[in-house]
């Protein structure tokens, strides 16, 4: 399976007036055709920011990209998305790269119908006429699961429920066969049967048109049901990045240990006491010449206040940032 | 005893930094002024009008009452004919503009201090009743004020003037009362925000009573909000007294110098000797724009959500 | 094994929102928000009450404290009546029943030093004065039990992160020495390696005083580790209550059972090979709730009689109330034979 986007050492940073703001350091992962990406983190993971970055959707002032590439192949050949202009980038979103975010309020134009919103992007960015855009849309719609479509195309946002809004987004972003879509936590805002029902839709989509997808969320169950591949983002770094089940069953990493373990799990038969991560994020102002991680860190040793660990090879296709080795319980012969 | 909360980044961090330096320092100093760069100019000329104000005998010689005929439409110092006398040169009746101009910023920020203190007592009152009580009575109380509102303005003045006489009080009254309504609706509006706010809740459920609620909660999250308005409303006052100067309906010229009076009087003196206008007109232009740009800032430093959490 | 005492006794508790439309008219239709609820808590236990938006259940923990004034039902603390009572009465008695809210952000007055908010509920109910050194003893023996340096007690809300804000607001709701504190959706505002710092902390509270919960959450996970029994909840009624494993192993509502299958477990096994049940549809408006069982528009075993007749809420085994007209009948009401989760990992 050929990689479609491969990004390399991405640095995002925030010039705000209290203090530059280390949003992104170094992330790298790549993204074969057709493949399920989750990355995951909690608030100042950086997980939306790299994005965003990706995107051109970050704000240039006080946002800057300092240093990376992200190499794309899209229809029109190889590209480096952190070099586009604002033009090719727009041609690009929507087009080549779908995208979902969390809010369908926000991001839904309220006083458009739906119906002009999903055939806007056909019009831009496939070339349709009207009337071809409308049809396309109607059969769009019945897709994602929205009942009586011909009547829908004429509604507007606001007589919509969440879900059914989400569905709007989710068309807008497949309209026009993307190589790509990139999911901003669409589901976190929604009821969990919604929730459900729009992964259960996620997931058909993804296999009817074999579209490569970068899921973001904080949710370890909705990963586990999703994913082939998680990396896992922490103080705006990779911590670490594996197949799913490998990163479920053996964790090398101790925030993702401290992940795991501080979630309950509905087959639990007996309430054991949740364990916690000690501590809060990181501040992001301040750049760290340690492992962001260190002192919330059970194994914690003098290395990891001394150097910013890489990400090593510590298994097959798993990769980690970190000096402790778990399994043997000391530090890690290089 | 529960999960403890370890050292925190910052105390850890502080271990393994470097000293901020004193150039360190003045950078951020540095960086704080232009970030707040609004604030500091609008502060400093609101001490400026100030001190003019308090010190006025010490800054001019000059009597802002004397008549010298001899000595009238003289232009400013760094003209031709101009004397340091009269740096800002004289008007039609030879008294001095500099002094004249400095005398007005007692009347100015006279008008806009009584002015907004009236307007903001009055105002907030009844605001804060229209606010909590709701219902009936909040409907009422807003249909009184938007009444009050509509009423056109000059035709009020006027009538004010004409019944009770110029004078430096009534245009304080005036504006008090007419200003007012904006008070009162800023006022309602935050106190139906505040009143829906967590915190509020959160002491109903404790037992507060409503005197706990309005003296401990409301009022002062009203405060950041209000200072910020009044800031703007002085500015506006100031310019409205160079209205009503202008239309005549000010404090009268022999018991005060003020902006508006000197705007009217140079009026007719625009093309021939237009510094007579000129200076008060640049000094209302100042003081407003100075007390906006304090407005603008004050606003963003009250405001308890735009404050850097820093640890 | 003593019986575990009844601490709140909830009966056929209804809080309806009138909904005016013009300046004087009257109020035609209502929001049905709580319809008619009835529970038990006992002393030292945690109820959980979960369910989806619209279902209800913040309006029905702020009618239980009488911060919404309930539109008819009783509330019964320790055999008293809430409902009844003149607000002076219930003032007194509400120092013994606290709330813990959702929004750490909102909910903390920001003003206030940590000291003043934590010691407010002592100074209004006159345990202790403003400015005594007993009042600051206690804000730091409350801040240390939950947790924090005492030293911020000198502080300010926008100080503190999220998760030290519920903190203090759990310290607070702590102050006056409650039995019984509900909490409305304590940790959905925080991110997921604080939010079990917090419900550790709940569970050791709960341990070393006694005090009950009424945990109202929509993080079905969540809520089964920390409940004893839960109360499931869907427009404005109660559709299941039962202990916190029956629930799981053996739902008897068939809205329970389509909400276990939705819940995303963090097991890429077991996610992946599940069968699941998915609801369609959207939550009905509680503006406009339908007739008889107001779960038929999305029950896949409604039968007609469920279109309008309500089910009686009613025990089918001890322990084990439900409101489904299909529970004790021949059939039974599962939708889909047991999840594969429950027969063991």
């Amino acid at each position: 399976m050929s990689i479609i986007l491969k990004v390399e050492d991405l640095v995002t940073k925030f010039y705000t007036l209290d203090g530059v703001v280390n949003a992104v350091n170094g992330v790298s992962f790549e993204l074969s055709e057709g493949e399920t990406l989750a990355i995951v983190g909690e608030s100042g993971s950086g997980k939306s920011v790299t994005m965003m970055s990706l995107l051109g959707l970050i704000p240039l002032p006080p946002g800057k990209i300092e240093s990376g590439t992200a190499a794309f192949q899209s229809d029109a050949g190889l590209c480096d998305l952190l070099t586009l202009s604002p033009e090719e980038l727009r041609e690009i979103r929507g087009g080549q790269i779908g995208f979902v975010f969390q809010d369908p309020i926000s991001t839904l134009n309220p006083i458009l119908t739906i119906g002009e919103q999903i055939s806007e992007t056909l019009i831009r960015h496939k070339g349709l006429s009207i009337e071809e855009a409308r049809e396309q849309t109607i059969k769009l719609l019945s897709q994602v699961g929205i009942p009586d479509p011909e009547l829908r195309y004429k509604a507007y946002p606001f007589q919509f429920s969440g879900g059914m809004r989400q569905r709007v987004v989710i068309a807008i972003a497949i309209a026009c066969t993307p190589k790509i879509i990139i999911a901003d936590e669409p589901t976190t805002a929604l009821d969990v049967t919604v929730q459900a029902q729009i992964i259960e839709l996620f997931k058909e989509l993804r296999d009817a048109l074999d579209v490569a997808v970068i899921w973001i969320t904080h949710d370890l169950g909705v990963v586990a049901g999703l994913a082939e591949r998680v990396l896992v983002m922490y103080g705006g770094r990779p911590v670490e990045i594996a197949a799913v089940r490998e990163l479920y069953k053996n964790p090398k990493h101790p925030y993702t240990l401290g992940l795991l373990g501080a979630l309950p799990s509905l087959e639990a038969k007996e309430s054991k006491r949740l364990e916690s991560i000690q501590g809060t994020p990181p501040d992001l102002l301040i750049p760290l010449k340690h492992c962001p991680f260190a002192w919330r860190c059970d194994f914690a040793f003098d290395r990891c206040w001394e150097e910013i660990p890489p990400l090593i090879t510590v298994g097959d296709q798993h990769r980690a940032a970190c000096f402790f080795d778990l399994e043997k319980g000391g530090p890690r012969d290089d | 005893m529960a999960d403890k909360e370890p050292k925190t980044q910052q105390t850890v961090d502080s271990l393994l930094d470097t000293e901020k330096t004193f150039k360190d320092r003045l950078a951020y100093f540095g960086r704080f002024l232009w970030r707040d760069r609004g604030g500091v100019i609008g502060l400093t000329v609101f001490l400026i009008v100030v001190f003019a104000a308090v010190f006025a005998p010490v800054i001019t010689k000059q009597d802002p009452f004397t008549q010298d005929l001899r000595a009238s439409k003289l232009p400013p110092a760094w003209k031709e004919e101009g004397t340091w006398e009269h740096p800002f040169g004289t008007d039609s009746l030879g008294k001095d503009i500099f002094s004249r101009v400095i005398y007005g910023t007692r009347v100015s920020l006279m008008v806009g201090l009584f002015g907004v203190l009236i307007a903001g007592i009055l105002g907030m009152l009844i605001g804060a009743i229209a606010g909590y009580a709701g219902g009936r009575l909040d409907a009422a109380i807003m249909g009184g004020v938007n009444l009050i509102l509509s009423l056109p303005y000059l035709l009020f003045v006027v009538f004010i003037a004409t019944v009770l006489g110029r004078s430096l009080i009534n245009v304080i009254l005036i504006f008090g009362i007419t200003d007012a309504p904006i008070f009162a609706r800023v006022t309602r509006g935050e106190v139906l925000r505040i009143r829906e706010s967590g915190y509020v809740e959160s002491a109903i459920s404790a037992g507060a009573r409503w005197p706990t609620i309005i003296f401990d909660h409301i009022i002062p999250n009203l405060i950041g909000p209000l200072i910020t308005l009044a800031t703007f409303e002085m500015s506006a006052m100031i310019f409205y007294e160079a209205g009503l100067g202008f239309l005549g309906l000010s404090v009268p010229p022999n018991e005060y110098p003020t902006w508006g009076n000197m705007l009217a009087a140079g009026r007719k003196y625009m093309t021939s000797y237009p510094w007579i206008a000129s200076f008060p007109g640049l000094a209302i232009m100042f003081t407003s724009l100075g007390m906006n740009l304090l407005g603008d800032w004050l606003r963003d430093v009250l405001d308890p959500r735009m404050r850097r959490s820093r640890k | 094994m003593t019986e575990p005492q009844t601490l709140v006794e909830v009966k056929d508790l209804k809080k309806h929102f009138p909904i005016t439309s013009g300046f004087l008219s009257r109020a035609k239709r209502a929001v049905k928000a709580v319809d008619g609820i009835s529970f038990v808590i006992h002393e030292g236990e945690t109820l959980g009450m979960v369910g989806e938006s619209g279902c209800g259940k913040s309006t029905a923990g702020r009618a239980i404290l009488q911060l919404h004034k309930p539109t008819s039902g009783h509330v019964f603390y320790k055999g008293s009546d809430l409902t009844q009572m003149t607000p002076e009465e219930l003032r007194a008695r509400r120092t013994d029943m606290q709330m813990i809210f959702q929004d750490p952000y909102a909910t903390l007055n920001p003003r206030h030093s940590v000291r003043k908010i934590i010691g407010e509920p002592l100074v209004i109910n006159g345990r202790m004065k403003k400015s005594s050194t007993e009042l600051q003893d206690r804000v730091a023996e409350l801040l240390e039990l939950v947790g924090l340096d005492p030293a911020y007690m000198k502080r300010f809300p926008h100080e503190f992160s999220g998760g030290q804000r519920q903190r203090i607001g759990i310290a607070r709701a702590l102050s006056l020495d409650p039995k019984f504190i509900v909490c409305d959706e304590p940790i959905s505002a925080l991110d997921v390696s604080i939010q079990a710092q917090v419900v550790n902390l709940m569970q050791d509270l709960q341990e070393q005083l006694g005090v009950a919960y009424l945990f109202i959450a929509h993080d079905l996970s969540m809520v089964k580790h920390i409940s004893h029994r839960i109360v499931v909840m869907y427009l404005g009624k109660i559709m299941e209550m039962t202990d916190r494993n029956t629930l799981f192993e053996d739902p008897l509502h068939p809205y329970t059972q389509s909400l276990n299958s939705a819940v995303p477990i963090p097991n890429p096994e077991i996610e992946m090979n599940r069968k699941r049940f998915i609801l369609e549809g959207d939550p009905p408006s509680p503006a406009n709730p339908p007739s008889g069982c107001v779960f038929h528009t999305r029950c896949p075993l409604a039968i007609d009689e469920c279109i309008t007749v309500e089910p009686e809420f009613r025990e089918i085994t001890p322990g084990h109330f439900t409101a489904c007209h299909l529970a004790d009948r021949k059939g039974g009401s599962k939708i889909i034979p047991p999840d594969p989760v429950r027969k063991g990992s």
